[in-house]
């Protein structure tokens, strides 16, 4: 027997957008229950931003009262860098009204207790705009926030899929982690406050629950996506040893802002590639470029013994390094070389030494996601999303601090929207099939016999990603690896469980992962061969460059025959 | 790229427990190769991959920022993604009498 539990409005995801739609929607009066993969403040990519969160510098001044604003800034200009960076297919209303309440909102996290640390100013924006704090401190102000208002918090629960009426959606189902147990919400609105989806890729910045899995959803009861090709990695992060692999370090310190060190990269010929790449801003230039470059190099037998390439401060007198530890604002970093929980200290001697360390791009970041209107609302009513699982206002690329700022302002609206949708809602009744349907096809792996395990999958899955779909992407191998999918998901379809617990089994948790993973690169696959040029994050090898008639947004649906992709121009 | 220690086998020793299969708490051990740098995590993820699929334990930030992945290693609490493990280890759950899954905890 499923458990079922009734609310107004069910949050799934317990973070930066999901905890702040939980308040919202908690302070309009509606009953609120908050799902979780894992726990709440220890999941998620929210916790681990650096983190800036954007503001327009006049608003800086103005609404938020701090000397380092800049009255020159505009939310207009502000407008138009998100614009330029997103190569103008934001959905330009979306953008308009997030970069409008962002002062609001970050002025109230102030009131809330949000300590922060200055206003930098980060690559692609025009004046500083980033409120800088970090990410567990945007967690606990939120938490503690959380606190204050009624509502229910149930962690470890797996949402597996939306449960819909016509094309309404009113609820959801979960595997509860701590029983085996499925568990049926009933809710008259639901929010998707997922996050991304980096574990597609093998090497990543963000966390282990971040399997894609409500664009999954999403698209399974009906939803569009938009832009799903536009991908951001992270270029400088560490490939290895294996604790530190997708660490950022070598990002923050050559690249992350401004006021960073120069740092040099090199093939394994010793050139400095980026010469040929921009020979204007070199290292300096943007995340997408750098990511592609790494990525040709690589790609063309050029790269270290471990796929990487070579950063390296060998130029630098040794107390410049030294000294930087001490004067940077955004990092981690504190003096002892401690950056996040590690000890680099080994990595301050191998540069010091004169040697140069291996890094390479790192899945960092999905630009594109959820199609919504103003109000946070997706194509299925009754089903609204927020933060990063939402694509649009980033257009083909995201600009520093955007991520934060978008959380705290999307996560808002969707939280008010939905509770007062959910007042007017029916509530309706769940179709019992539609439950057992879902719950066959989940406990499927548990009676099977495979001959794959779950594990052997996710690694397949990962390591076509990175191939085909990540960083360079070519037209001719986009199309084999299309092919080659019915291949990957028939193993998927085989592989079964050498576990057969029900309670907390990572192998089952794993296979109901890959379900999703799948849909996921099968749609970057799908959108990348159809879009025809370079843009944003975006690198086709066979189409470098950026073109006029592309100025579009590519919108993915699953329709009875499978994915479609078509075309849309972009919202003004 | 870094090298540490060479070519070696360690000792995982794991307190096991699964409300599930009702049986008390045992350890099982495993052996592990050691031949390059790793975090207890990347050990048990080892283990999960390799040896066990069915071994629970949780993490998500994997860099020390979230908390989430406290353990008990060699009797010390330790956080499970930047512990690196250099000789044989036991692993047990944080609190013995909050336990979910092997080393899953409320
Ligand atoms: C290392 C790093 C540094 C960053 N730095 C910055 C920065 O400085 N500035 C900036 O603006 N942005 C930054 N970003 C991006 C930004 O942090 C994220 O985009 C943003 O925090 C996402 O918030 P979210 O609430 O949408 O999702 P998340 O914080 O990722 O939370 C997702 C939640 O959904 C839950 N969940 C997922 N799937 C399921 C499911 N199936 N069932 C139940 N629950 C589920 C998870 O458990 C989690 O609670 C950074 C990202 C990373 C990884
Ligand atoms: S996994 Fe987050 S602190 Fe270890």
């Amino acid at each position: 027997m499923n458990t079922i539990y009734d609310t107004d409005v069910l949050i799934i995801g317990s973070e930066g957008a999901g905890t702040r739609a939980a308040i919202a929607a908690a302070k309009q009066g509606a009953s609120v229950l908050i799902v979780t993969k894992g726990r709440i403040g220890k999941s998620g990519a929210t916790l681990m931003a650096a983190a800036d969160i954007s503001v327009d510098g006049a608003s800086i001044f103005d609404v938020l009262g701090l000397s380092v604003g800049n009255s020159k800034d505009s939310p207009q200009i502000f407008l138009e860098d998100i614009l330029r960076a997103g190569k103008f297919i934001n959905n330009l209303p979306l953008a308009e009204k997030i970069v409008e309440a962002a002062p609001i909102r970050v002025k109230e996290m102030m009131a809330w207790g949000m300590k922060i640390r200055g206003v930098m100013q980060c690559p692609g924006h025009r004046y500083p705009r980033g409120v800088s704090t970090t990410g567990r401190e945007i967690v606990r102000v939120l938490n503690k926030q959380l606190r204050s208002v009624d509502l229910t918090v149930k962690e470890y629960t797996f949402v597996i899929d939306l449960l819909t009426t016509g094309n309404s959606v009113i609820g959801a189902i979960g595997l509860d982690l701590r029983t085996g147990e499925f568990a049926v919400f009933r809710a008259r609105a639901v929010i998707l406050a997922t996050g991304g989806g980096s574990m597609l890729y093998p090497i990543q910045t963000g966390a282990v629950e971040l399997t894609g899995d409500g664009y999954a959803m999403a698209l399974r009861a009906g939803a569009r996506l938009v832009d799903f090709e536009m991908i951001q990695f992270m270029p400088l992060c560490l490939i290895g040893p294996l604790p530190y692999r997708g660490s950022y370090f070598p990002f923050s310190l050559v690249a992350e802002s401004v006021d960073s060190l120069d740092g040099w990269l090199l093939n394994r010929r010793g050139e400095r590639f980026m010469r040929r790449w921009d020979p204007e801003l070199l290292e300096k230039t943007t995340r997408d470029k750098l990511s592609a470059a790494i990525g040709y190099e690589v790609k063309h037998g050029r790269g270290t013994p471990n796929g990487g390439i070579y950063l390296s401060l060998a130029h630098l007198p040794r107390n410049i390094l030294d000294d930087f530890a001490n004067r940077t604002l955004k990092l981690h970093l504190k003096k002892n070389w401690r950056f996040e929980g590690f000890d680099f200290s080994f990595i301050r001697d191998i540069l010091s030494r004169g040697e140069a360390l291996e890094v390479g791009p790192a899945c960092h970041f999905f630009v594109g996601g959820i199609d919504v209107d103003l109000d946070c609302q997706t194509s299925l009513p009754g089903l609204f999303a927020a933060g990063e699982v939402v694509g649009g206002l980033h257009g083909a690329n995201r600009l520093s601090g955007n991520a934060c700022m978008e959380i705290l302002v999307a996560g808002e609206m969707a939280g008010r929207k939905a509770a007062e949708y959910a007042k007017q809602a029916n509530g309706s009744v769940v179709d019992q099939s539609q439950i057992d349907e879902i719950v066959t096809e989940a406990q499927a792996p548990l009676e099977r016999k495979g001959s794959h395990t779950t594990f052997m999958v996710k690694k397949k899955i990962q390591e076509r990603a990175w191939g085909k779909v990540g960083p360079i992407r070519d037209g001719q191998e986009l199309e084999g690896a299309l092919a080659s999918l019915k291949e990957l998901t028939h193993e998927h379809h085989q592989s079964g469980l050498t576990c057969k617990d029900r309670v907390y089994n990572p192998e089952w948790i794993q296979v109901l992962q890959n379900r999703n993973l799948l849909i996921l690169l099968e749609a970057i696959i799908q959108c990348a061969l159809a879009r025809e040029e370079s843009r944003g994050v975006h690198y086709r090898i066979d189409w470098p460059q950026q073109i006029e008639k592309w100025r579009c947004n590519l919108v993915v649906e699953l329709t009875a025959s499978g994915l479609e992709i078509y075309p849309r121009n972009p919202i003004e | 790229m870094i090298r540490t220690m060479s070519n070696s086998e360690i000792n995982v020793k794991i307190l096991r427990f699964s409300r599930e299969i009702g049986k008390e708490p045992y350890y099982q051990t495993y052996r592990v190769p050691l031949n390059e740098r790793m975090s207890v995590s990347n050990i048990l993820q080892f283990i999960n991959e390799r040896y066990d699929g069915g071994l629970a334990f949780y993490q998500s930030c994997r860099c020390g920022l979230c908390k989430g992945c406290v353990v008990m290693v060699n009797g010390k609490s330790v956080l499970s993604c930047t512990k690196i493990v250099t000789g044989d280890i036991v692993v047990e759950p944080r609190d013995r009498k909050k336990v979910i899954k092997d080393l899953v905890g409320y």
